[in-house]
C-alpha cells in the first residue's frame, strides 16, 4: 500500500494532468476544421504595371497553403472574402494622384486543390483594362480578407 | 518510476503542450489577409500622328513686299493619363516642356527659318475615348527672314514628341 501511495500522482500532479488535458482539448479545437497554415495568413500580391495607352488586362495570383482536419472538411469549406475598399463581389483598389474617385475594380478568383489535409488555395485577381484607362497615376492598394469555414 | 519523476514528466511535457500550443494560434488561422497592390502608369499619346500647317502672310504664300510675319498654326489631338500634365520636344532637341518652343530649318528654294511652337491643352482626362484634348502647333516666319527669300517652295517634315510630365 506504501509502494502504491507512493506511486499515484499527488495532488499537484493531478493538477498538471487537469491542465494538461485542459490544453490539450483547446489545441484539439484549433486544428479541429480548415485554417491557413503558417506562413500563409499573410501575403501580398502586386499587378503589373497598369499602362493605360494600351489597358490590357493583368492578372495577378498569390498561392497560400491551408489544412483541413479532417480532410473531409475541403469538401464542405466555405471561401469568402471581403475588400477592404470594395465590397465581397468585386475588389477595389484605391489610390492614385490626384485621387481616383472610383477606384480600380479587379475580379476575384479563388480555386482550392488538397491531397488530403494539407491543400493550397490559390488566388487570383484581375484588372480589366477598362478599369483603368481612366485611372490617374500613382499607387493603388486594397486589403483582401480572406476566410474560411468551418 | 516514482512519484516525483512522474511529475518531473508531467511538468515538462506540459510546457511542451504549451509551447506548441501558441505556436500553433500564433501562426495558423482561418483568416488570410492579402495585401493588393498596383501602379498606374503616367503616360500621354497623341491621337493625330499627322498634321501640316501652311505658314503665309497673304492667303496661302508668302508676299515679301508686305514686310509681316508668315504665320499658320494647326491642332493635334492627345491624351494623357487622367491628371497627367503633358510635355512636348520638337525634333529630338532633348528636353521636353509645354510650351515648347524650338527654332526649326525649311529648306527648299532655299533656307527658311521658321518658330515653332506646341502648346498643351491641359491635364489628361484618361485615355479613354473621352479623354481628347488638343494641343496647338504653331509656325511664324519672321518678316526679316522673308526679305530675302528666294522665290519658290519650302517645306520641313517636324517630328513632335510628347511625354506626361
Amino acid at each position: 500500500m506504501k509502494w502504491l501511495r507512493k506511486s499515484l500522482p499527488t495532488r499537484g500532479t493531478l493538477r498538471a494532468f487537469a491542465c494538461a488535458a485542459v490544453l490539450g482539448c483547446v489545441t484539439g479545437n484549433a486544428f479541429a476544421a480548415c485554417q491557413f497554415s503558417a506562413g500563409s495568413t499573410t501575403g501580398s500580391v502586386p499587378f503589373p504595371l497598369l499602362d493605360p495607352v494600351t489597358a490590357q488586362n493583368v492578372t495577378a495570383a498569390l498561392q497560400l497553403n491551408v489544412r483541413c482536419t479532417p480532410a473531409s472538411d475541403f469538401a464542405i469549406a466555405q471561401w469568402t472574402w471581403t475588400s477592404a475598399n470594395g465590397g465581397v463581389s468585386t475588389g477595389r483598389l484605391a489610390g492614385g494622384t490626384p485621387p481616383y474617385g472610383p477606384g480600380i475594380d479587379y475580379a476575384v478568383g479563388i480555386a482550392v486543390v488538397n491531397q488530403g489535409s494539407n491543400g493550397t488555395v490559390t488566388l487570383t485577381l484581375q484588372i480589366a483594362g477598362a478599369n483603368y484607362v481612366n485611372a490617374s497615376a500613382g499607387s493603388y492598394s486594397d486589403v483582401l480578407t480572406l476566410r474560411v469555414t468551418p | 518510476m516514482n512519484a516525483k519523476l512522474i511529475k518531473r514528466i508531467l511538468i515538462a511535457g506540459l510546457a511542451l503542450v504549451g509551447l506548441v500550443s501558441v505556436e500553433a494560434f500564433a501562426q495558423v488561422g482561418p483568416n488570410a489577409t492579402v495585401t493588393v497592390s498596383a501602379t498606374v502608369n503616367a503616360s500621354c499619346r497623341f491621337q493625330t500622328l499627322t498634321g501640316s500647317m501652311t505658314l503665309a502672310n497673304t492667303g496661302s504664300v508668302i508676299d515679301p513686299a508686305l514686310g509681316t510675319d508668315a504665320t499658320g498654326n494647326t491642332t493635334l489631338t492627345y491624351r494623357c493619363t487622367n491628371g497627367s500634365l503633358p510635355e512636348f520636344d520638337i525634333d529630338g532637341s532633348g528636353t521636353h516642356a509645354d510650351p515648347k518652343t524650338r527654332t526649326v530649318t525649311l529648306t527648299g528654294a532655299g533656307n527658311l527659318d521658321a518658330s515653332i511652337t506646341v502648346t498643351g491643352g491641359g491635364a489628361g482626362l484618361g485615355m479613354g475615348a473621352a479623354g481628347n484634348r488638343t494641343a496647338t502647333v504653331a509656325g511664324t516666319i519672321t518678316a526679316a527672314n522673308i526679305d530675302n527669300a528666294t522665290p519658290g517652295s519650302y517645306s520641313k517634315d517636324v517630328v513632335i514628341n510628347i511625354l506626361a510630365q
